[in-house]
């Protein structure tokens, strides 16, 4: 069959110098996609690809096998899943990852004859794919599919592989029973890759329709539409329980909303579901004339217009990443890290950045010094979908502050919703660990052991569900444990992690010595004069040493209050001596608007807690307005 | 190519016949041996899957014989002991009211040791062929994937009768739950809940599929927990509004808490409902017929409100909140319910009851008591308590309960069978526990639910919830319920 389409893009049998150019341009184009495509992932996004395996799963196990293969296109979800874990070691899954979307390019160039000058034509859904993960962002913790960077690669390439099949075969019988069996094999292994797989073979189909055949003409197309049509239908009706009717052919495209801010996150599927449907519909002629060097230049073009696309669209916001990078941090137990983390984030914090920041000053015991002189900040978090810090970090809060009931029930809350990860077994073991739940926290620690990257994290906990006299041993554990000194009541956090935590140790009666302190911490931070005082008398009287902000606090709140006796405290002299400075400056700029006395007093009193009181205003991370639309 | 074949052969028939092999020089070992699910010295039903297990000592191989008085003994080679489905039904079809023997022989170092045999009774009392139940995650708040389950107990057939996804997208969940049949399912009705999406109640009987919507003005809530009366179209329910707060310390983690609840009765025909109990000082639930339908069983807790926000004042109260075990007469031609009687007065010893069920000949009550609430998966001071209908007197079913949490719990439609859910395994995932409840009135040891992958409990992360035998399978089926959902809701009226 010949084309007879008149959408064509002209190309020209190119002479020998031009042969030689266009080698050389090609190579040169080669060259900029793996540069930018290495950047885009192991330079801007290493946090994110670690982040995918973390809240994803790969199980060495039959039942793993069996229970991915019940799914509707499970050996994509199965396979995925076992390509993501390497995103353990970034570099690693990222070599993987570009090998395939080079393969990606490469099928495409050969299914649709992209050669020489418009072989830059072949890495657009390459760059396509690689914006499905660099535009992520906060959505990455609603994903609820299955190995979800390498599902459209996997996918895109069993259509491609496809298509070029269909391409080979010349005998119609031969085509039209190839379609039948391409989506009753393709469908169930990658869903609606295969349904999109099957339009291409549509639209060659129709690129080659011949109306003077008559009726014979239509045969191959009514099998290719019937075939999308009813395969999926089949599965449906007598294999797969859980898909729903209107989900059957797009099974397997994440479920991003057609509208708000989170529509943009279906521009990489547009632009790839466009290019293709061109590239299939494109003809080819050779031209008497030689094409100007413009229309020679569009595929090169067009390529450098998909790359500066996919550039501005990724996800830049360096508090995800933070955020990221300090959760990272956080679990193993890297306070240091995190505190440099901090320092290095030059942006205002989200308040899960200063939730983190005040973690880890709490937990290598410098808060009560320092906790006001890192960056304080309410920075709205730059999702697209509202996600809130209890479900991205709540387990890990609830469970370094010895709430171990709420940290197991998040971990339940995310397990439920976004299906088993890393993430959430790890967890789960801990908390079951420290609840004293052994054989729930042997359930959970089960899986880990089956995976590649996760077994000898697991083999270390495992000592301490045979053995939990050896819990003592450990001063991680030891320290979460001292938190947990309170009865029980019977509440709820209403999904607002931070005004949880600081109610809670605000309004704390009794418990350990670690826990008053977290107290006049939180009190601090509320500024909360009347339950300072008794928290403050009880730490001033069991410790030889006051930290510093405590101090600054007390000097601030006596002369404020002018009723409580702070004479028998040992305050530091220098820390006297400052105060003092402070009320001379109170009474110097007494009367000047706030705005201009502030940076009189940021030079001399910032980083202390007078300067947090007097200049930091209410903030509550969960009044923030969003930025979604 | 006919000589190779038999050469082929005549070296298989050794290698095959050695796998079958028991031992035949070995030590004996005096300790138990270790194996998962730990089925020993229970009675199993005649009609029952095979019960695989998996052997948890080590060794470097494994050979196990199950044998009874007659018929054909089964050897299998292996840790994990997968029996043979037709050789299993034929040794125990034989062996009605028998003992059934399992020898295990375990290789460590070159030596076979042979640990002490387990001995099952099988009773010739068969199980009903099929058990329903609901199959989710332990979950609080948040839903994604539940389905209703028919599993058959002679085999390890299990249909999905209906799963959430099917009509569920990511923004609008759906929550099935609540199933309940008419009589066992012989006369072909049941019922089903959905909530969120297209929620509703789809009845289903041989005449079809009818969805109907049962908010209804004047009432607390849509209906909630059902029981079909044995013979008549009638469904008892309760309507409640729940919450559910949760333990900071407590290992219970989770209170499911009414604020109020009633109790209502459904006419299937009329679509008509009419109030049964809403005395607005109790809160009354899970109602149950008795298998003659003249008793309405529920359970009451008597309740004040002492703060004007009752979210508030119910958190305050929960510790206090005992339900008593209740019945009211009713009179199936008249279909008039009369007097109320309490049946166990458990608030009295501090105690709180919960999902009475009635044994078919009528003469047991089966139901939970812990020490407060009602909604007792998660009390671990659940267990499992018995009444003899003929004297008044109950008690604590020692033989069957665990110091973790026993609750739903259904008689066999022959009444000697018991079903119940527990968290004893691990105490967060509930598992489904199968007894034999004998003539005397007694229950022998429980035993899991078989599954063909013996490790499949501790490989699933998913609970048992509300398992309800029946005789013969659903007259519906996953498309037919979808659909019923699709369509527009009747209304129910008051």
């Amino acid at each position: 069959m010949k084309a007879k389409s008149n959408r064509t893009i002209p190309i020209v049998t190119p002479v020998k110098s031009d042969k030689t150019l266009i080698q050389w341009t090609n190579v040169v184009v080669t060259i900029l996609y793996l540069i930018f495509a290495a950047f885009l992932t192991l330079g801007q996004n290493k946090l994110l690809l670690w982040k995918l395996q973390d809240l994803d799963i790969f199980i060495f196990s039959t039942q793993f096998w069996i229970d991915a293969i019940q799914k509707p296109g499970g050996l994509t979800l199965y396979l995925a899943s076992f390509l993501n874990q390497f995103f353990y070691f970034p570099w690693l899954g990222t070599v993987i990852y570009l090998s395939l979307l080079l393969l990606v390019s490469q099928l495409t160039a050969q299914a649709f004859n992209l050669k020489g000058k418009a072989l830059p034509l072949s890495f657009i859904p390459s760059l396509a794919l690689l914006l499905i993960v660099t535009q992520l962002g906060y959505t990455i913790y609603l994903l609820k599919i299955d190995g979800y960077a390498f599902i459209p690669v996997l996918g895109i390439l069993c259509a491609l592989i496809g298509f070029i099949w269909f391409k080979k075969i010349k005998d119609f019988r031969r085509k039209n029973f190839f379609v039948v069996a391409y989506m009753l094999i393709a469908y169930p292994i990658c869903g609606a890759y295969a349904v999109f797989g099957g339009l291409l073979l549509l639209l060659q189909m129709l690129k080659s329709f011949d109306r003077s055949k008559g009726l014979r003409s239509w045969i191959p197309v009514i099998i290719i539409l019937l075939s999308v049509a009813l395969v999926p239908y089949f599965f449906f009706l007598f294999v797969y329980p859980s898909i729903a009717l209107q989900n059957l052919w797009v099974l397997h495209l994440p479920a991003f909303d057609v509208s708000g801010s989170e529509k943009i996150l279906w521009l990489p599927y547009l632009l790839m579901l466009l290019f293709f449907i061109l590239v299939v519909l494109r003809g080819e002629r050779k031209l008497k004339s030689t094409p100007s060097l413009l229309k020679k230049s569009i595929p090169i073009l067009l390529f450098l217009a998909v790359l500066v696309l996919v550039q501005v669209f990724s996800n830049k916001d360096k508090n995800f990443k933070t955020e990221i990078a300090m959760q990272s941090a956080s679990e193993k137990s890297d306070w240091r890290n995190v505190l440099h983390l901090t320092r290095e984030n030059a942006n205002e914090p989200t308040r899960l950045i200063v939730m983190y920041t005040h973690l880890a000053l709490q937990k290598l015991g410098i808060a009560g010094d320092s906790m006001y002189q890192y960056k304080d900040g309410n920075k709205p978090a730059q999702y697209l979908k509202s996600v809130l810090p209890v479900q991205m970090a709540g387990k890990l809060f609830y469970y370094q502050n010895g709430k171990l009931n709420y940290s197991y029930r998040w971990c339940m809350e995310e397990m439920v919703e976004y299906g088993m990860s890393v993430s959430v077994l790890k967890q789960f073991v801990l908390t079951s660990i420290l609840n004293g739940e052994y054989a729930v926290a042997q359930k959970y620690i089960d899986p880990l052991k089956s995976t590649l990257f996760y077994r000898s994290w697991a083999m270390e906990q495992q000592k301490y569900i045979d053995d939990p006299r050896k819990i003592s041993e450990n001063p991680e554990f030891g320290n979460i444990l001292k938190l947990t000194a309170f009865g029980n009541l019977l509440d709820g956090d209403n999904s607002q992690l931070e005004t949880y935590l600081s109610v809670n140790y605000v309004y704390m009666e009794g418990g350990t010595p670690d826990m008053v302190e977290l107290s006049i911490q939180y009190n601090l931070d509320q500024k909360n004069i009347e339950r300072f005082w008794p928290r403050f008398f009880l730490y001033a009287r069991t410790h030889d040493r006051i930290p510093i902000h405590y101090q600054e606090a007390a000097l601030l709140y006596s002369y404020l209050e002018k009723k409580v006796d702070i004479s028998w405290v040992r305050f530091n002299p220098e820390i006297v001596n400052k105060f003092q400075l402070l009320l001379s400056f109170s009474q110097k700029y007494a009367g000047y608007p706030e705005a201009t006395v502030q940076k009189f007093y940021e030079n001399e009193f910032r980083g202390s807690f007078w300067y947090y009181y007097f200049f930091n205003k209410e903030h509550s991370y969960e009044n923030t307005p969003s930025n979604e639309q | 190519m006919n000589n190779k074949i038999l050469s082929l052969l005549v070296c298989l028939i050794p290698i095959l016949s050695a796998c079958q092999h028991i031992p035949s020089d070995y030590k004996e070992v005096k300790e138990e041996i270790s194996i998962y699910p730990s089925y020993m010295d229970v009675c199993i039903p005649f009609n029952i899957a095979p019960l695989n297990f998996h052997i948890q000592q080590d060794g470097s191989s494994f050979v196990t014989k199950i044998h009874a008085k007659n018929g054909k003994p089964i050897v299998i080679k292996g840790r994990d002991v997968k029996i043979p489905m037709r050789k299993w039904k034929s040794l125990l079809n034989c062996n009605k009211g028998e003992k059934l023997f399992v020898e295990v022989y375990l290789n460590k170092a070159e030596t076979w040791y042979k640990y002490p045999t387990i001995t099952n009774e099988i009773a010739a009392d068969p199980i009903d062929p099929y058990l329903v139940y609901r199959l989710l995650q332990p979950l609080y708040t948040t839903y994604e994937d539940i389905s209703i389950n028919q599993r058959s107990l002679e085999n390890f057939d299990n249909k999905i009768l209906y799963d959430n996804r099917q009509l569920s997208t990511e923004k609008q969940g759906q929550c099935v739950n609540c199933h309940s049949f008419q009589d066992y399912n012989r006369t072909g009705k049941m019922q089903i809940h959905f909530r969120g999406k297209q929620g509703g109640t789809v009845f289903v009987s041989d005449q079809g599929h009818q969805r109907i919507n049962s908010k209804v003005e004047g009432l607390i809530s849509g209906t909630v927990y059902p029981s079909w009366h044995p013979s008549l179209n009638l469904v008892a329910y309760s309507v409640n509004d729940i919450g559910q707060e949760f333990h900071t310390k407590d290992l219970q983690k989770t209170e499911v808490l009414d604020t109020k609840s009633d109790l209502i009765l459904y006419d299937v025909e009329t679509k008509k409902i009419t109030k049964v109990a809403s005395d607005p000082e109790l809160l009354e639930t899970f109602p149950y017929w008795s298998p003659d339908g003249k008793y309405l069983y529920y359970v009451a807790a008597k309740y004040k409100q002492l703060v004007e926000n009752i979210e508030i004042d119910i958190v305050m109260q929960y510790e206090n909140l005992h339900y008593d075990l209740l019945r009211k007469s009713f009179d199936p031609i008249t279909r008039e319910f009369g007097k109320t009687d309490t049946i166990v007065n458990a608030a009295a010893i501090g105690m709180s009851a919960s999902f009475p069920r009635v044994s078919p000949d009528g003469r047991y009550l089966l139901f939970t008591m812990g020490d407060f609430g009602n909604f007792h998966i998660w009390h671990k001071s659940s267990d499992l308590y018995l009444m003899d209908q003929l004297t008044g007197k109950y008690r604590n079913m020692k033989e069957v309960n665990s110091s973790d949490v026993e609750s739903y719990h259904s008689w066999s439609s022959n009444g000697r069978w018991i079903v119940f859910s527990s968290r004893r395994e691990d105490g967060s995932y509930t598992r489904l526990y199968i007894s034999y409840f004998d003539k005397n009135g007694r229950a022998h040891k429980p035993f899991v639910l078989p599954q063909k992958d013996p490790l499949n409990n501790k490989k699933l992360f998913k609970s048992y919830n509300i398992p309800e035998f029946i005789v013969k399978p659903a007259t519906t089926n996953r498309h037919k319920l979808a659909r019923a959902i699709g369509r527009d809701a009747e209304k129910a009226v008051l």
